[in-house]
């Protein structure tokens, strides 16, 4: 539909522009003019203006981060030279500590040209008021409006639920996040929270729109509107009203804290929900967790122009730092959906399965999943994988068949 | 003759400390699509490449082209197949000067698409024009695949003088639209008019496709070459594009300058520039004129981009048809695009050897074709590429610790001040990426990479100081691994 | 040596003393505007009038030098400067003082400075409005390396000619849609073949042995596909001279392999823009290259390099461009003994490397250089 809709935007100008020319042949003239921008969950713009798109590579900005975020973002770019992933990382260095604000600028800078990050956890000082946060600063200044958890059971794990397969969409920018705090008396603190129609409304289309084009069936809103009436109240209120658009959809809502419980209890029952910033928060660390900690599910943070990729949870797993005992799982599988997003879904295919095979079938697990490998181990396991995947390939095409 | 390279690939693996078995035993596994005979285990070593990657074989699309192209393909069909490079070609002939024999334009266009990478001759264009369709050949390639960006690498050969040397500066032209809009009518009998066609959606697109080339060669400055004094409207707002994209990247200088003071300056102080911009016109004049500098069209290659297709062919597009047949072209561009092409494609291992022996040829002097001052055939310069082994004086370019450090001959002429820039024109060597100067921006395969790096210190790069120092399985592991490079 | 060229110029003035064998020239169309009407300004004995524009900048300084230099040589002419500082009109817009016109109109020969050029100030560029009211259609720049000024090229011997009316200069631009121009390339036949005459004319006027036609018609078919089909027809007619086509790439590739290939290049304006300032650039820049701009109505020379304001009024200024542009007047003006005595002043004093300007390597002051130039002009 969105598809569509860009062709006949396309069309338009072209006729206009053709019209003016008195009939010259203009028709291979194409994209005239600056086309309005429709965008599709999941899938990156096609427009250059927006990625480094270059003679079919792309060139993605690598975000450190704190803790282990270096060391798994090394093997993934390893898997990914391995697999002929054709990305070409630009590293930013950014951590805690190097929170100026020029380092941050060049971060965003790097973003911004390249469309696509990937992105180790930054650690955020909380002890120090002064210090904003810089993933929130990233998020709000790119305008990542969604951020998307993706939890599935792998095969094999030796958990207490082996079914969840859900898709948390959670709204990034405002909420409890405004960072909207003040003291009014001494000893009483107002945080404010900010609901607003327009990103309501926008995260529950982002919600919807991303179940049709992944041919999901449900989708459920988390909120608390029996208390916070108002605040919540809209944001239900929106999303009710998105879903009147999507009939095909099942849609309906929960309350937070009945959620949570539902979580833990019969997970199976989710499969795309969608909530304000904080219970999204909440929310996918008690998923995450289901399936097998923090170093398993893979997140990802879109916005109208740019996306982030990242591991699912925030953590930035400083107590693991040079132990070589990380799961580097959650930060390949986010790395594989930004294979997806970038379109070179064959790569993305391949890489994950060799992920699943080598968790699920051969059983070398870190020990954070109850193995006693290393992380090292587990590359090498899904290296070895990847490498006679590759033998079998005659060329990397968009339409021919991947395996032949 | 595959003997020679079969060995010099050994010379070099030795260099390369892949003593571990793992490494041995994935190696062979590689080896078996790619070599010629599998029953010396230590040849299997040496040919593998020491890089990490896929081991699947490649496909890219060959369109000989016109002239001599067909000539010169053969040449790196021969040379590809003595390197033992995992690449299969899937040759079409396309051509407008010989409709008969030519493939369908889809077809060609179709291959291109699929591979996504293809090494291209160049296809000539008859000048009289008949009546029908006013769009070349050419065109029709590049607009069907979008091939927005052609990029021309300007540097000089070590060894080979010209009046110029130590040149290096990067040249990238938009390509489909401007004056190369094929809208040409006449309005009265005598009067024709040509449109140039300028949209602020291209002119971004390749505004960030030169910055985005600069931050990746770890260049310092771009300039916008442009004739808006006098297109005020069309070429301004070509500069002004680029100026707002300039905004993005802090880091690079920007500048503008107007096309004809660029030429001069090209002729006169070419030292002063670093990437440049501009609009397909004035690109096809300052290709041409910055491929004379360095010795002529045929040893610079080019590449042009769309965002999903390369396409490799020479810098400056002349078919030199005169010489069809007499054994005279010089190979040197078509096989440096090459290089190019496979190290697009991540085959930095071939791709190295391949371009050390040709500058190894050139500079070593004794094979040179006519246009370089010579009195070899081309057969003999390809022959000389296969047979030249590296292994007796080392690489000529550098490689890992001692790159950069050539002795080149510095003819710097008098009373020029020798600028900043110049200065870093002689530093650089081919090859010698700064990235092997401890900057490490870009870790990927297509930068030029050593093929002995040295882990460690890449490694420093990703990792923490942390990691590094609680190693209980650190380096060791790693280099198990192969992860000789990242 | 003075005496032979006293010899060939007085020869040369008796033979220009017949309207009739003037006339009889093939192309002496080109000269109708010529003083061949007015009798009386064809005696060298008398003076001609010339129009000078000083210009800005280093303009008035490097003028008077050339001022200085034609009357050690006794050069009949006589200059009638103007200022062109726009003035106010009644419609309260900037315009070109109209004495400009009027004196251009007068002498038919005019010396223009370098200009600053406000840029976006709304008024009328002078260049565009001369070129237009004396239909200056050739613009002109021999390029001949110099000796003892070193570049990278040597042997550089080359004439551009360069079509100054229409191409991609017609100034037509329009926004189609938002983001999208489109500008006008304009080519006629008329122009065309005006440009590829004269630069026939001047091929045998100058003993040039070579015309070539510089184009892009593989891409432009139709447009550069006209102005070559033109070069073609004119060539035809003149069989005396070479003639031969270049695509405009393959010319710019073998320029800075071996300029000694080159002899005298004809194009459209574009190309000819970027051509002639390459070819400037082979010789050492733009302060030693003259200019010359041909017209049905008259002419003008001019130095094309900028107005160099940092070292405006110091007295370091080079003249040689203003000069040399000087000297082709003269020939322009059939004035040729005077022409080569001052040429070879100036090339033997660049040679001998004495009394050079700063941005030639040397020393030496703005007059000091010009009295070395006059001592030389004297002398021989």
């Amino acid at each position: 539909m969105a598809a569509n809709l860009r062709s006949i935007v396309g069309q338009h100008i072209c006729t206009r522009a053709r019209a003016l020319l008195q009939g010259s042949s203009l028709s291979d003239l194409q994209c005239l003019g600056t086309q309005k921008r429709t965008y599709l969950p999941g899938v990156a713009p096609q427009e250059t203006s927006v990625l480094a798109k270059y003679g079919g590579r792309n060139t993605v900005t690598l975000m450190t981060g704190d803790g282990v975020g270096p060391e798994l973002l090394s093997h993934v770019q390893e898997i990914f030279r391995y697999a002929g992933a054709p990305i070409d990382f630009e590293v930013v260095e950014i951590n805690a500590s190097t929170n100026t604000p020029e380092d941050m600028e060049n971060a965003l800078l790097s973003v911004q040209r390249n469309g696509v990050a990937l992105k180790g956890n930054i650690e955020t000082k909380f002890d120090d008021p002064s210090f904003k946060s810089m993933n929130v600063a990233l998020r709000t200044s790119l305008g990542l409006f969604a951020s998307i958890v993706k939890c599935k059971s792998i095969p094999g794990l030796n958990l207490r639920h082996n079914d969840v397969d859900c898709i948390l969409i959670r709204e990034n920018t405002e909420g409890e996040y405004r960072q909207l705090e003040h003291e009014n008396v001494p000893g009483v603190v107002e945080s404010l929270k900010i609901i607003t129609a327009e990103k309501s409304k926008k995260i529950a289309k982002f919600a919807f729109e991303y179940a049709e084009h992944y041919k999901r069936k449900k989708v459920t809103a988390i909120h608390k509107a029996n208390i916070m009436k108002l605040g919540d109240g809209l944001f239900l209120e929106s999303c009710r009203e998105v879903a009147k658009d999507y009939p095909a959809i099942e849609f309906n809502d929960l309350i937070i804290d009945n959620a949570s419980m539902q979580m833990v209890s019969r997970p199976s029952q989710f499969d795309v929900l969608c909530m304000p910033n904080l219970y999204g928060n909440i929310l996918s660390n008690i998923a995450a967790g289901l399936v097998g900690g923090s170093g398993v599910a893979a997140g990802s943070n879109f916005g109208d122009e740019f996306a982030v990729f990242e591991s699912g949870t925030r953590n930035s797993g400083r107590t693991l730092k040079g132990k070589n005992i990380a799961n580097p799982t959650g930060m390949l599988l986010a790395g594989c959906d930004m294979l997806d997003y970038l379109g070179h879904n064959q790569h993305a295919t391949m890489i994950r399965e060799s992920v699943m095979t080598v968790l699920s079938e051969k059983q070398i697990r870190t020990p954070d999943i109850g193995g006693s490998a290393t992380t090292l181990d587990v590359v090498k396991a899904i290296i070895d994988d990847v490498k006679p995947k590759t033998l079998a390939w005659k060329s990397i095409s968009e339409h021919g068949a991947y395996f032949q | 003759m595959a003997t020679t390279l079969r060995t010099l690939c050994f010379g070099l693996a030795k260099n390369i400390s892949l003593g571990s078995s793992t490494a041995l035993k994935a190696s062979s596994l590689g080896f078996q699509t790619r070599c010629f005979h599998q029953d010396h285990p230590i040849q299997q070593a040496a040919a593998a490449e020491p890089v990490s990657g896929p081991l699947g074989r490649h496909t890219a699309t060959l369109v000989p082209g016109d002239g001599v192209g067909p000539e010169l393909m053969g040449g790196v069909r021969e040379v590809f197949k003595a390197a033992g490079v995992p690449l299969d070609f899937e040759e079409m002939f396309i051509s407008e000067v010989s409709p008969n024999q030519s493939a369908d334009l889809d077809t060609v266009v179709e291959s291109f698409m699929r591979n996504k990478v293809g090494l291209k001759g160049i296809l000539t264009t008859p000048t009289t024009f008949k009546g029908g369709v006013l769009e070349t050949l050419n065109m029709k390639i590049r607009r069907k695949l979008d091939l927005f960006a052609n990029v021309v690498w300007v540097r000089s050969l070590p060894g080979f003088q010209t009046r110029h040397n130590n040149l290096d500066f990067i040249i990238i032209r938009e390509q489909t639209e401007g004056e190369y809009s094929a809208l040409e009518h006449e309005s009265v009998p005598g009067v024709i008019e040509c449109l140039k066609i300028v949209t602020e959606k291209n002119s971004m697109r390749i505004a960030k496709f030169a910055f985005d080339y600069a931050m990746r060669h770890n260049r310092k400055k771009v300039t916008a070459v442009h004739k808006a004094n006098i297109m005020k409207l069309g070429d301004g707002l070509f500069m002004r594009c680029c100026e707002e994209m300039s905004k993005l990247y802090p880091k690079i200088e920007f500048e503008t300058m107007i096309i004809d003071n660029c030429c001069m300056q090209l002729v006169s102080n070419p030292y002063q520039f670093d990437v440049m911009v501009m609009p397909n016109l004035y690109g096809n004049i300052v290709d041409n004129l910055a491929a004379g500098l360095v010795g002529g069209a045929g040893v610079v290659p080019g590449e042009s981009y769309s965002s999903s297709v390369a396409v490799f062919e020479q810098g400056a597009r002349h078919a030199f048809a005169e010489a069809v047949g007499k054994d005279i072209a010089n190979p040197t561009a078509t096989l440096l695009a090459s290089c190019n092409m496979l190290r697009h494609m991540h085959l930095e291992h071939h791709a190295r050897i391949i371009e050390d022996t040709v500058l190894k040829v050139v500079k070593g002097g004794k094979i040179r074709t006519k246009d370089m001052g010579g009195y070899s055939s081309t057969s003999d310069y390809i022959k000389e590429v296969i047979h030249c082994d590296l292994r007796l004086s080392g690489p000529p370019s550098g490689r890992g610790a001692d790159g950069g450090a050539r002795t080149r001959d510095r003819r710097v002429p008098q009373n020029k001040k020798i600028s900043r820039l110049q200065a870093r024109a002689s530093d650089l060597g081919w090859n010698s990426n700064p990235r092997q100067k401890g900057q490490c921006r870009y870790q990927d395969g297509n930068a030029c990479s050593p093929v002995v790096a040295n882990p460690p210190q890449i490694i420093t790069d990703l990792f923490d100081a942390d990691s590094i120092s609680s190693p209980a399985h650190g380096l060791k592991s790693i280099k198990n691994l192969e992860i000789t490079q990242l | 040596m003075a005496g032979k060229t006293m010899f060939l110029n007085l020869w040369r003035g008796l033979s220009k003393q017949s309207p009739l064998s003037k006339s009889a020239r093939p192309c002496a169309v080109f000269f109708k505007t010529q003083p061949c009407v007015d009798g009386s300004r064809q005696y060298s004995s008398e003076n001609r009038l010339v129009t000078m524009i000083p210009g800005d900048g280093i303009g008035p300084e490097i003028s008077v030098a050339v001022k200085q230099i034609f009357s050690a040589a006794g050069v009949p002419i006589e200059w009638e400067d103007v200022d062109v500082t726009p003035v106010k009109g009644p419609d309260g817009l900037f315009r070109l003082p109209p004495k400009i016109f009027e004196s251009m109109a007068r002498s038919k020969v005019g010396l223009k400075g370098p200009l600053a050029t406000p840029i976006g100030k709304g008024h009328q560029s002078l260049n565009l409005a001369l070129r237009k009211a004396f239909s200056l259609y050739a613009n002109v720049r021999p390029c001949k390396s110099i000796e003892g000024y070193e570049t990278p090229y040597k042997n550089v011997d080359i004439v551009t000619i360069r079509e100054n009316t229409e191409g991609e200069y017609s100034g037509i631009e329009h926004v189609i849609v938002d983001g999208v121009v489109q500008s006008i390339k304009l080519i006629t036949e008329n122009a065309s073949m005006r440009v590829a005459e004269y630069a026939f004319k001047y091929a045998r006027d100058n003993q040039r042995s070579t015309v070539t036609a510089v184009h892009k018609a593989n891409i432009m078919r139709m447009s550069d596909g006209l102005f070559l089909k033109c070069c073609r027809e004119v060539a035809a007619k003149n069989k005396d001279i070479k003639f031969s086509e270049m695509y405009l790439d393959t010319v710019c590739l073998n320029l800075v392999q071996d300029p000694g290939n080159f002899d005298v290049l004809v194009m459209p304006n574009l190309y000819g823009d970027i051509l002639s300032d390459l070819c400037a650039g082979l010789i050492g820049g733009l302060g030693v290259t003259p200019s010359g701009n041909i017209g049905e109505e008259g002419a003008l020379f001019e130095s094309v390099h900028g107005t160099a304001p940092d070292i405006a009024g110091q007295n370091k200024a080079n003249p040689t461009a203003l000069l040399l542009s000087a000297v082709m007047m003269l020939r322009y003006m059939e004035l040729n003994s005077f022409a080569d005595r001052i040429e070879n002043a100036a090339f033997s004093v660049i040679r001998e490397g004495q009394h050079l300007t700063g941005d030639l390597g040397g020393q030496s002051t703005c007059s000091q250089f010009t009295d070395e130039i006059c001592r030389k002009v004297e002398a021989s």
